[in-house]
């Protein structure tokens, strides 16, 4: 069973649905592959298989497209749907209560052909938005910790 | 997404920067820390010509699905963001039972806990991919390593590669069995090695060795529904939790080896080295021997064994006491590959069976352009060497001082002291 309180210190269930553990993973990622990820993510059903592609694309194997243009894809899809989702992240360190309630806005937000992929990245992007837009104004600040 | 290796083996080239012997889990290290440090030209020789052909192998033959070594250890690079063993298992979380994922919340909460092979492998081939491992693999044997000038000559069963520098990724070889135990070189019908398949129709099975392999095939067995007879030379089993005492794989641990005498060294590895079986095992193995499925021969060696096409095997032990079965499954652990048998006549140094390698660069100290990962590190960097933990801190040293000499950068500090 879950503890009451949920941080990044308390160990969750094992039996939480898998779509929460891999967001929580997702929101380890950085404002690169996050949006690489968006711009992947039309292209599989399965956010996991996203993140591996991305991980493929930062080390330049091939698949028939490279980091920048899924990065440039990313961007477009980020900037398109950006202002529909509304609210403000907020700053928790409940990161499966926060990965739900992003979940829940990218549904209410009415963005309709949202697959599992998509609707993970996006709601990775909603969480970690300030990330996602400083790494648009500047690509070579890279966080310092290790994503 | 993830694509296997390549169905076919292109011819070994003739010259590369690096070229690294054997593709195991220290091979596929070493070429991913390579990569990322800008040093692309690379050649991986195998005799499985796979990627970690020879670990998964023996894995698959002795049934073993979980790894001794914990999530922290894996064969891919740190520093550069790559996804590591532990998320890359959470990623795949819809997959994993309900134990698996235990042993993810252990990890998460720092204990120690245990891989799943399967996540493992998949984990690996993810690691070859991202790093071009896969198409730089060359299926050859390589039976000499001739260092001249300013480039090593690799010679191997499919032609010769000269490169500049060259890295052992050896690993450990099967221990064989005594030639005292049959006459002649050719093995009596009915007697294999941990590493090769119990044949099916066997109603029962000798287990010989007291390690975690022995430990597998005995469990193995009984879980066919197989009578077994292990025999151990030692008075009784050992059980722990690992091998390797886990304080070696931290900084603290390794740093019991440095700046300590070489007798001492030794020492610590003989008594590291010796066999153990994981406690997992302990009530399966006793209910067995409780309910008379398996007897445990204690404090026995074996004089001679004997066997003969469609008969028994027969084990002859100290006392004249004799032990039959259909067959027998030899487990007498491994030996260090050290290079010597590949190098020239001396070359590798050899003292008290190790290497002379020099302790920042893991360079043989008599050959500069030939560096040692894997087992064969032990007296440098202790028991942990032959560990999937131990193949990263050697790869860190060895590509480090490999990308410098290339690029004509700075060094590590090699050493000259030796241990005394």
């Amino acid at each position: 069973m879950t503890e009451p309180f949920d941080s990044r210190f308390t160990l969750p269930a094992v039996d939480d649905p898998a779509a929460v553990e891999v967001g929580v993973i997702l929101l380890g990622l950085d404002g690169q592959r996050l949006l690489a990820g968006l711009g992947l993510a039309t292209l599989a059903d399965d956010p996991t298989s996203v993140a591996l592609l991305v991980d493929r694309l930062r080390h330049g194997v091939g698949t028939g497209i490279d980091l920048s243009t899924a990065l440039a894809a990313g961007t477009r899809r980020w900037h398109a749907v950006r202002a529909a989702l509304t609210g403000t992240p907020g700053n928790t360190a409940a990161v499966r209560a926060a990965w739900v309630r992003a979940c829940a806005v990218i549904d209410d937000a009415g963005l309709t052909g949202l697959g599992p992929a998509s609707r993970a990245y996006l709601a990775a992007c909603w969480l970690r938005q300030s990330e996602v837009d400083r790494y648009l104004e500047d690509p070579d600040d890279v966080p310092e910790v290790t994503a | 997404m993830l694509p296997g290796p390549p169905a076919t083996v292109p011819a070994v080239p003739d010259r590369a920067e690096v070229a690294i012997v054997g593709a195991g889990l220290a091979g596929i290290a070493v070429a991913s820390a390579l990569w990322h440090l800008g040093v692309s030209d690379v050649i991986l020789l195998d005799r499985t010509g796979r990627a970690g052909g020879r670990f998964f192998d023996r894995v698959d033959t002795l049934r073993q699905n979980v790894l001794r070594s914990p999530y922290e250890h894996h064969p891919g690079v740190e520093g550069y963001r790559d996804c590591e063993l532990l998320d890359f298992a959470r990623l795949h979380w819809s997959l994993l039972n309900r134990v698996e994922r235990r042993e993810i919340r252990m990890a998460q909460a720092g204990h120690r806990s245990v891989v799943p092979v399967d996540v493992f492998e998949a984990f690996c081939r993810h690691v070859t991919a991202i790093h071009r491992i896969d198409d730089r693999v060359h299926q050859a044997a390589v039976h000499a390593v001739r260092p001249g000038g300013d480039t090593v000559a690799v010679h191997t069963d499919s032609g010769a590669l000269t490169a500049r520098y060259v890295v052992l990724c050896l690993g450990e070889e099967r221990r064989p069995a005594p030639s005292s135990w049959w006459p002649g070189s050719r093995r009596p019908a009915g007697v294999g090695y941990w590493d090769e398949p119990v044949p099916p129709d066997a109603e029962s099975l000798i287990v010989l060795g007291a390690g975690l392999s022995a430990a597998h095939l005995v469990a193995n067995a009984l879980d066919g529904g197989q009578r077994v007879h292990w025999v151990l030379r030692e008075p009784r089993e050992r059980f722990q939790c690992a091998d390797v005492n886990s304080s070696f794989f931290r900084a603290e641990g390794r740093a019991r080896f440095d700046g300590v005498p070489w007798t001492d060294r030794l020492t610590l590895m003989r008594r590291q080295r010796r066999a153990s079986v994981m406690f997992e095992f302990r009530p399966l193995l006793e209910d067995a021997e409780a309910d008379g499925r398996l007897t445990v021969h204690r404090g026995r060696a074996v004089t001679a064994v004997t066997g003969k096409p469609r008969g028994p095997v027969s084990v002859l032990l100290a006392g004249e006491h004799r032990v039959e079965g259909d067959h027998l499954a030899l487990a007498l652990g491994t030996t260090v590959s050290t290079g010597d048998g590949l190098l020239p006549a001396g070359l590798a140094g050899l003292r008290d069976g190790w290497p002379d390698l020099d302790e920042r660069t893991l360079a043989y100290r008599n050959t500069s352009r030939v560096f040692a990962v894997g087992a064969a590190a032990g007296m440098v960097l202790g028991p942990a060497a032959r560990n999937i933990d131990g193949h990263r801190v050697a790869t860190a040293r060895v590509a480090a001082t490999i990308a410098a000499r290339l690029s004509g950068g700075p060094l590590p500090r090699e050493t000259a002291r030796s241990l005394v």
